[in-house]
C-alpha cells in the first residue's frame, strides 16, 4: 500500500475544490481536454464513468481515442454501453476528415517548448513538439538527463516565452532526477524555484508494469491540472532487464508498444509534450562497424522507432558542448547543431567574445 | 530468536522524550492503514444477508453462494448486472446491462433492463450459484452493485452513493494545480468569476512608464501598455519621451497617416536603448482590450556591418538571453547558412528579432521576401538616403507597415535625401517625388540661393520650410546631445592650424604651377580630375610621403618643368605640419596616461602612423575596412577593457568605424584629416564622448594652415547649416552655397596667413585666448541689408562674402583664439600647454589654435 492511499481519507474532502478551481481554469479558453464527466447523459451514468476513471480514462478524448475492446475489458462496461459511450464521445471529439489547409494553419500555432538552446530549438523548428513523442538517444553523458531537466522547468514558462504553461510529468526509471539542477536553472529564467520544483510531478519507476501502471495516475493527474510535458527518462532501462533474452522478446516488445501507444494517447488527449530518452547498445558485429569505429544504435528496436514522432541522436562534443542530429523526423531536415550544457541548464555554446 | 547481545538488530538510538509518542503514532498509522486496506479490498466477501447494513461503501460481490429456493431472504433484492448469453468462446464480453432480481423466495430473474418497466425476462432460475459469473439459465450475469427498491420503479439509474469511488487519488502534495510561474496578463474578474479581464502586463506604479492610450476609444476597451520596468528604470527622461514619440507613431496614434517615424537624435542619446525599450513593448503588450496578440511578433533589424556584434549585445546586456530571440546574422556563417536562418526564423518562433547588415539583406533578398515582418528597424538609416538604392528597395517590397529608422545625421546634402528617407518610412505623406519638387524644393532652395536678396522669395521660402517643418515634426524626433550634457563630462573642442612643412609648401607649388592643374582650373570640364586633385592636395597637407605612389600626382609633376622633387625618396619624407605636431602632442598625452584615438580618412596615412608609433614605442590597436566583421568587436573590447601600457593607441579609419563604435576607454581624440561631409567627422567625433564616458573629453582636429585642409574645415562649417535648418530649425543662416569661384579658391594656398578662418572671421583680436562673438555686429548688418529691396552692384558683392562668412561665423561662436607667439599658459588643455612651454617657438608646430570648452550643468 502506498502513501498515496493512505492519505485517500484525509484529502478526498479537499479533491473536489481543487477539481472545481480547475473546471473554471478551462473555462478560461484555454483549450484543455474535455473532461470525462461531460459524458454523463443519454444512458450513460455517473458509475459508468467512474468505471471509466478506474481504468485510466478521464477525458473524453480518451475514449473517442480508445479500441472498443480496451472498453470493454473495463470492468462493469457492456457491450452495449461501449458502443453507447463510443457514440457519444465521437459526437463531441473531432473524428472526422479535415482539410490539409486548416490542418496546416492549426500545425503553424503549434506550441513549442523551448530546449534552452536558441540552436537546438532552431533545428528542432522552434523547439519540442507538443502533441508528439520526441526520443532522445545517446551514450551515458551525452545531455539526455540534463535535457529532460532543463525542459522541466522551461514548459512551466508562458508560451510568448516558449514555453507550455503546464506543469511537468516526470518518470524516471534510472534515478537520476535532481531536483537541485531544477533549482539553478529556474533561476536562470527568473522564476521562482521552489514554485518550479511544486510544479513537477515526480515518480520512480522500479519496474517496466510499475512504469505503465504510472501512466495511468498521469492521466489522472493531467485531466485534473494542466499538464504540458511528460519525461520518460530513459525508457528503455527497465525493460532491458525486466525481460532477457530471444525468449521474452515479444513480450517485452509488445509490452513496450503497448507503453508507447499509451503516451501517443496522452499526448493526442492533452496536447502535452512527450520526451523520452533511450539507451543505446553498441553493434559489435556486422559490416558496419567497418566504416564506423564505435557504431552505437538506440534500444528498443521498430518498436521504438516508429512510435517515436522527432529522434534525435546526442553525441559529446569539446568540452560542454553537445551535438545534437535528427535521426528521424517527419518534416526536419536531416542536420546537426552544437549545444552545451550549463550549470544553468541547456544553452548555446558561448563564444569567446561573450566572455 | 537470539535478539539480545552481539547479534541483536541495530537498534537507532531514540531522543528520549519523544520516543513514546513516536511509536504511538506509528502504531496507530498502521492501524489506520489496515482499515483502509479492509475498506478497499474488493474482493471482500459479503453475503447478501450482511447487506442489509446501509452504510456498507463496499461493492457486493458475494461468492460461491448457494441461493436455494427456502433460503431465509425476507425482502425481494435487485442487483446492477452485466448479462450476456452462455457462450463457449474465449473471450467473453458482457452484452449490456440488465437487473437481476432475487425473490425472498429464492427465485432469481435477470432483466435485459435497468428498471423493471418495460423490461423482458431474460431467464430465470430458482437455485443458482452467486460468483463471479453467475449463470441463469441459458445466460450469465455478473454483480455490479445492489440497488434499492424505490431506484427500481422509479427508473433512475443509480444513486452516486451506491457506488464505491474505485479511482485512487493522488497525493494532494503532487496532484496541485499549475502554479503560474510568470506574470500573466490574463486575470479571473473576482467579480463576476466568468468574465476574464485583460490587465496590463505590469503593475502600474509611480515609476512605471505608461505608454499613451489609443486615441477615439472608451477607456474600458484598452489596457495599458506599460515599459517592462527592468528597462524603464535605466531609461533617462529624453529616453522615455523617445520611447513615448516612437510608440504613438508606430501604433499610428498620430494623425500624419503613417506608421513609420524617424528618431534623429545626435550620437550618444542611447538611441539603440530607446528603440530596445520600443521592441520589447510592442512584442510582449497591445493597448487594445480585445486582442490578444502583441503589437508585433517579428521585428527585422538592419544596420552596418560593424554593428551587428553590438546590436546583440545591447539586447543582451538589456534583457539578457532567455527573455528575447535574438538572430544575429554576422558574416561567421556561410551564404547558404544564412538562408536558412532566415527562413526558419520566419518559421518559427524561436527568435523574435532578426538582425542583418545591409548588404546581406541583398543577398537574402529572396529569403526576406517570404517573411512576415511586423517592424522594420534600420539603424544608420542615411544609409537609404537615396531612391535607387536597392537596399531601400527590398525593404520596400518587403512591405513592412511599422518602421523606425535611427539616424544620427539625417539631412547631409540634399532635401531629396530628406524626402527619401520621409517617403521610406511614410509612404504619400510628401506626397510625390514631382509635388515634392514644386512645392518644397525649388521655393526653398530659391530662397537658399545666395544670390536671391527678394524678399518675397525670401519669405515664401522661409513659409514653405516652416510647412515642412510642421509636417515632418510628427515623426521626426530629433534632440542634440545638449540633453545629456548634464551627465557627460566636459568636453573641449580644439581646433589646431599647423604650418605646413618646407616640402609641403614647395610641393603644393609644384602642383598649383604645373600644366596639367592650371589647365584643369581653366576648362572646369573634367570634374573627375578635379577630385583628383583634390585627393592629392589632401594627400599632402597629411603628408608627402603619401605621394610616393600616387598615379595622378605623378602625371602632375611630369607635365611641371621645374621639377625637382625626388619621386624615389619621397617615401621617406613622411614629416609635415601635421606630424610634426601629432608626435609631441601623441607624447606628451601618454605622459599623462590618457588613451587616445587617432582617426584618418586614408588607411595609408594610418600605415604612416603605425610607423611613427612603432617608433616611438606606443602601443596601438587597429580597425579599418578590412578588418573582419567579427574581430571588430574584439578590438573594440580589448581596447576599452585594457590597461592604458597595453593599448595606448587606437587607430581608426573614419570610413569603416566612424560610427555605431563605442570607444570610450579614451579620453582623447585626434582627427587627424577631414571629410567634406560634416557629419563624417561629427559621428567620428562622437566615438568618446557619449554614455559611460567618465574622464574630461578632449577633441583635436588638425589642419594644415592656409591649404585645403583648412579650405574644407570652411565648407563643412557652412554646410552643417543645412542640417540644422531642417532637423533642428535653428535660427541661423539663410545661404550655405558654394559657387565657382569658392571652387577656385580651395585650391588656392594662403601663404603667411596664421590662420585663414580666423582672418574671414575678420576678428580683430589678439589671439590671447579671449572668446569673442562676432555674430551679434552681423545680425544688425543683414537686418540693414535686407530693408531695400534694390541693392546697387557694389553693395551686393559687399553683401554676399560677409554673409558667406558670417556663417563660419555663427559655427565658430563661442571659441576661444590663441596665438602662440601671443600667448602661453592661458589653455585649459594641459597637453597643449606643456607643448607650447617646453618647445622653443611653439609657433613653428602650429600657427593658431581655436578651443571650446562645454562643460556640463
Amino acid at each position: 500500500m502506498t502513501q498515496g492511499q493512505a492519505e485517500e481519507v484525509v484529502e478526498s474532502a479537499v479533491a473536489p475544490r481543487e477539481n472545481e478551481q480547475y473546471m473554471e481554469d478551462e473555462e478560461e479558453g484555454v483549450n484543455g481536454p474535455l473532461l470525462i464527466e461531460q459524458l454523463e447523459g443519454n444512458g450513460i451514468t455517473a458509475g459508468d464513468i467512474r468505471k471509466l476513471k478506474a481504468e485510466g480514462f478521464h477525458t473524453i478524448e480518451s475514449v473517442a481515442y480508445t479500441p472498443k475492446k480496451a472498453l470493454l475489458a473495463v470492468k462493469g462496461i457492456s457491450e452495449a454501453k461501449a458502443d453507447k459511450i463510443s457514440l457519444e464521445a465521437a459526437k463531441l471529439v473531432p473524428l472526422g476528415f479535415t482539410t490539409a489547409s486548416e490542418f496546416h494553419s492549426r500545425r503553424s500555432e503549434l506550441i513549442c517548448i523551448t530546449t534552452g538552446s536558441k540552436q537546438l530549438d532552431t533545428l528542432l523548428g522552434g523547439g519540442v513538439e507538443t502533441g508528439s513523442i520526441t526520443e532522445v538517444f545517446g551514450e551515458f553523458r551525452t545531455g539526455k538527463s540534463q535535457l529532460c531537466h532543463t525542459l522541466a522547468v522551461t514548459c512551466q514558462l508562458p508560451i510568448d516565452m516558449g514555453g507550455g504553461e503546464g506543469k511537468c510529468l516526470y518518470i524516471d526509471t534510472e534515478g537520476t532526477f535532481r531536483p537541485v539542477r531544477l533549482v539553478s536553472i529556474a533561476q536562470r529564467y527568473g522564476l521562482n524555484p521552489d514554485d518550479c520544483l511544486d510544479n513537477v510531478a515526480y515518480a520512480r519507476a522500479y519496474n517496466a508494469d510499475h512504469q505503465f501502471q504510472l501512466l495511468n495516475l498521469a492521466a489522472q493527474m493531467m485531466a485534473e491540472s494542466r499538464f504540458s510535458l511528460l519525461i520518460v527518462d530513459s525508457i528503455m532501462s527497465l525493460y532491458r532487464t525486466d525481460y532477457s533474452g530471444r525468449g521474452e522478446l515479444s513480450a517485452r516488445q509488445s509490452h513496450v508498444a503497448k507503453y508507447m501507444r499509451t503516451l501517443q494517447r496522452l499526448a493526442d488527449e492533452f496536447g502535452i509534450a512527450v520526451v523520452i530518452t533511450n539507451q543505446v547498445v553498441a553493434q559489435v558485429d556486422g559490416a558496419s562497424a567497418m566504416f564506423n569505429p564505435d557504431p552505437k544504435k538506440p534500444i528498443g528496436g521498430n518498436i521504438i522507432a516508429h512510435s517515436s514522432t522527432t529522434r534525435l541522436s546526442f553525441k559529446k562534443g569539446k568540452a560542454e558542448t553537445r551535438i545534437c542530429k535528427v535521426y528521424d523526423s517527419p518534416c526536419l531536415p536531416e542536420s546537426e547543431c552544437v549545444f552545451a550544457i550549463y550549470e544553468d541548464g541547456i544553452g548555446d555554446p558561448k563564444v569567446e567574445e561573450d566572455s | 530468536m537470539l535478539s539480545t547481545g552481539a547479534r541483536a538488530p541495530f537498534k537507532p538510538p531514540r531522543p528520549y522524550s519523544s520516543s513514546q509518542e513516536e511509536s504511538q503514532g506509528t502504531s496507530s498509522q498502521e492501524s489506520d492503514r489496515n482499515q483502509h486496506k479492509a475498506q478497499n479490498n474488493r474482493v471482500n466477501q459479503v453475503t447478501p444477508s450482511d447487506a442489509n447494513n446501509v452504510n456498507k461503501r463496499q461493492k457486493l460481490v458475494p461468492t460461491k453462494k448457494v441461493i436455494e429456493k427456502d433460503s431465509k431472504e425476507s425482502t425481494k433484492r435487485y442487483y446492477f448486472v452485466q448479462w450476456r448469453k452462455f457462450t463457449t468462446k474465449k473471450n467473453k464480453t458482457w452484452e449490456d446491462d440488465g437487473l437481476m432480481v432475487i425473490e425472498p423466495t429464492g427465485d432469481v430473474m435477470l432483466f435485459n433492463k435497468t428498471e423493471t418497466k418495460n423490461a423482458k425476462m431474460l431467464a430465470k432460475a430458482s437455485k443458482c450459484m452467486l460468483g463471479d459469473v453467475i449463470r441463469i439459465g441459458s445466460y450469465e450475469a455478473t454483480l455490479d452493485h445492489e440497488i434499492s427498491d424505490i431506484e427500481v420503479s422509479n427508473g433512475t439509474k443509480e444513486v452516486s452513493s451506491s457506488t464505491p469511488d474505485t479511482h485512487k487519488p493522488i497525493a494532494s502534495s503532487v496532484n496541485t494545480r499549475f502554479k503560474s510561474v510568470y506574470p500573466s496578463t490574463r486575470r479571473l474578474d473576482a467579480s463576476t468569476k466568468t468574465y476574464k479581464v485583460r490587465s496590463s502586463l505590469y503593475t502600474v506604479s509611480q515609476d512605471s512608464l505608461v505608454m499613451s492610450k489609443p486615441p477615439g476609444l472608451s477607456p474600458d476597451k484598452v489596457v495599458d501598455v506599460v515599459v517592462d520596468p527592468i528597462l524603464s528604470k535605466h531609461l533617462r527622461p529624453h529616453q522615455s519621451d523617445a520611447v513615448c514619440f516612437l510608440y504613438d507613431c508606430i501604433m499610428g496614434f498620430k494623425n500624419f497617416g503613417g506608421n513609420g517615424t524617424l528618431l534623429a537624435d545626435e550620437m550618444g542619446l542611447g538611441k539603440t536603448l530607446t528603440t530596445i525599450a520600443v521592441i520589447w513593448t510592442l512584442l510582449k503588450q497591445n493597448p487594445y482590450l480585445e486582442v490578444d496578440s502583441p503589437v508585433c511578433k517579428k521585428v527585422l533589424i538592419t544596420c552596418p556591418v560593424s554593428l551587428i556584434q553590438n546590436w546583440s549585445k545591447e539586447f543582451k546586456k538589456w534583457l539578457g538571453l532567455n527573455r528575447i530571440g535574438i538572430l544575429a546574422l554576422n558574416s561567421k556563417q556561410n551564404a547558404a547558412d544564412d538562408k536558412v536562418q532566415i527562413s526558419s526564423f520566419g518559421k518559427t518562433r524561436v527568435y523574435q528579432v532578426m538582425i542583418i547588415s545591409y548588404e546581406k539583406v541583398l543577398t537574402c533578398r529572396k529569403e526576406l521576401m517570404d517573411l512576415n515582418i511586423d517592424l522594420l528597424v534600420c539603424d544608420e538609416g542615411h544609409r537609404l538616403k537615396t531612391a535607387t538604392n536597392k537596399v531601400m528597395q527590398t525593404l520596400n517590397q518587403m512591405q513592412i507597415k511599422m518602421k523606425i529608422l535611427l539616424t544620427g545625421t539625417p539631412i547631409q546634402n540634399d532635401l531629396y535625401e530628406f524626402y527619401n528617407i520621409v517617403n521610406f518610412i511614410n509612404p504619400g505623406v510628401l506626397g510625390t517625388p514631382s509635388h515634392f519638387q514644386k512645392e518644397f524644393v525649388k521655393p526653398i532652395s530659391r530662397a537658399r540661393d545666395m544670390n536671391c536678396t527678394n524678399k518675397v522669395i525670401l519669405d515664401f521660402g522661409e513659409e514653405k520650410s516652416n510647412e515642412l517643418l510642421t509636417l515632418t515634426r510628427q515623426f521626426v524626433l530629433r534632440r542634440s546631445s545638449s540633453v545629456l550634457s548634464h551627465v557627460l563630462p566636459d568636453k573641449t573642442d580644439i581646433i589646431i592650424f599647423c604650418p605646413p612643412s618646407s616640402l609641403q609648401l614647395f610641393m603644393f607649388k609644384a602642383i598649383s604651377s604645373s600644366q596639367a592643374f592650371n589647365s584643369f582650373l581653366q576648362s572646369q570640364a573634367s570634374v573627375n580630375n578635379s577630385l583628383g586633385i583634390i585627393t592629392v592636395m589632401k594627400k599632402l597637407c597629411n603628408s608627402p610621403s603619401l605621394l610616393a605612389n600616387d598615379k595622378l600626382f605623378k602625371e602632375i609633376i611630369k607635365s611641371c618643368q621645374e621639377s625637382k622633387i625626388d619621386l624615389e625618396s619621397l617615401h621617406k619624407r613622411y614629416s609635415s605640419g601635421k606630424v610634426n605636431l601629432l608626435i609631441p602632442l601623441l607624447l606628451e598625452i601618454c605622459e599623462l596616461k590618457e588613451k587616445i584615438v587617432l582617426i584618418s580618412n586614408y588607411t595609408q596615412t594610418l600605415d604612416l602612423f603605425e610607423n611613427i608609433l612603432r617608433k616611438l614605442n606606443i602601443s596601438f590597436l587597429r580597425l579599418d575596412g578590412s578588418t573582419l566583421g567579427k574581430s571588430r568587436d574584439n578590438i573594440v573590447n580589448e581596447f576599452n577593457n585594457s590597461t592604458f601600457e597595453k593599448a595606448s593607441v587606437f587607430l581608426l579609419s573614419a570610413k569603416s568605424g566612424g560610427f555605431g563604435l563605442n570607444l570610450i576607454g579614451a579620453s582623447r581624440l585626434i582627427l587627424f584629416d577631414n571629410d567634406w561631409n560634416p557629419s563624417v567627422d561629427l559621428q567620428a567625433m562622437a566615438r568618446i564622448h557619449r554614455d559611460g564616458q567618465k574622464k574630461p573629453v578632449f577633441i583635436y582636429r588638425l589642419f594644415t594652415t592656409g591649404c585645403i585642409d583648412e579650405k574644407i574645415f570652411q565648407r563643412q562649417l557652412m554646410k552643417q547649416k543645412l542640417s540644422e535648418k531642417f532637423v533642428d530649425n535653428k535660427e541661423g543662416s539663410q545661404l550655405d552655397l558654394f559657387d565657382i569661384n569658392d571652387l577656385k579658391d580651395i585650391f588656392t594656398i594662403h601663404y603667411g596667413t596664421k590662420c585663414n578662418t580666423h582672418d574671414l572671421l575678420q576678428c580683430f583680436c589678439e589671439g590671447i585666448g579671449e572668446e569673442v562673438t562676432l555674430s551679434a555686429q552681423y545680425e544688425d548688418f543683414c537686418n540693414e541689408q535686407s530693408a531695400s529691396d534694390w541693392v546697387s552692384a557694389l553693395e551686393l558683392k559687399q553683401t554676399q562674402s560677409p554673409k558667406k562668412n558670417a556663417s563660419i561665423r555663427n559655427a565658430l561662436e563661442g571659441y576661444k583664439h590663441f596665438d602662440p607667439e601671443k600667448s602661453n599658459d592661458i589653455l585649459e588643455d594641459s597637453a597643449i600647454n606643456n607643448i607650447v612651454s617646453k618647445t622653443e617657438g611653439a609657433s613653428k608646430l602650429f600657427t593658431f589654435m581655436f578651443s571650446k570648452k562645454s562643460t556640463s550643468q
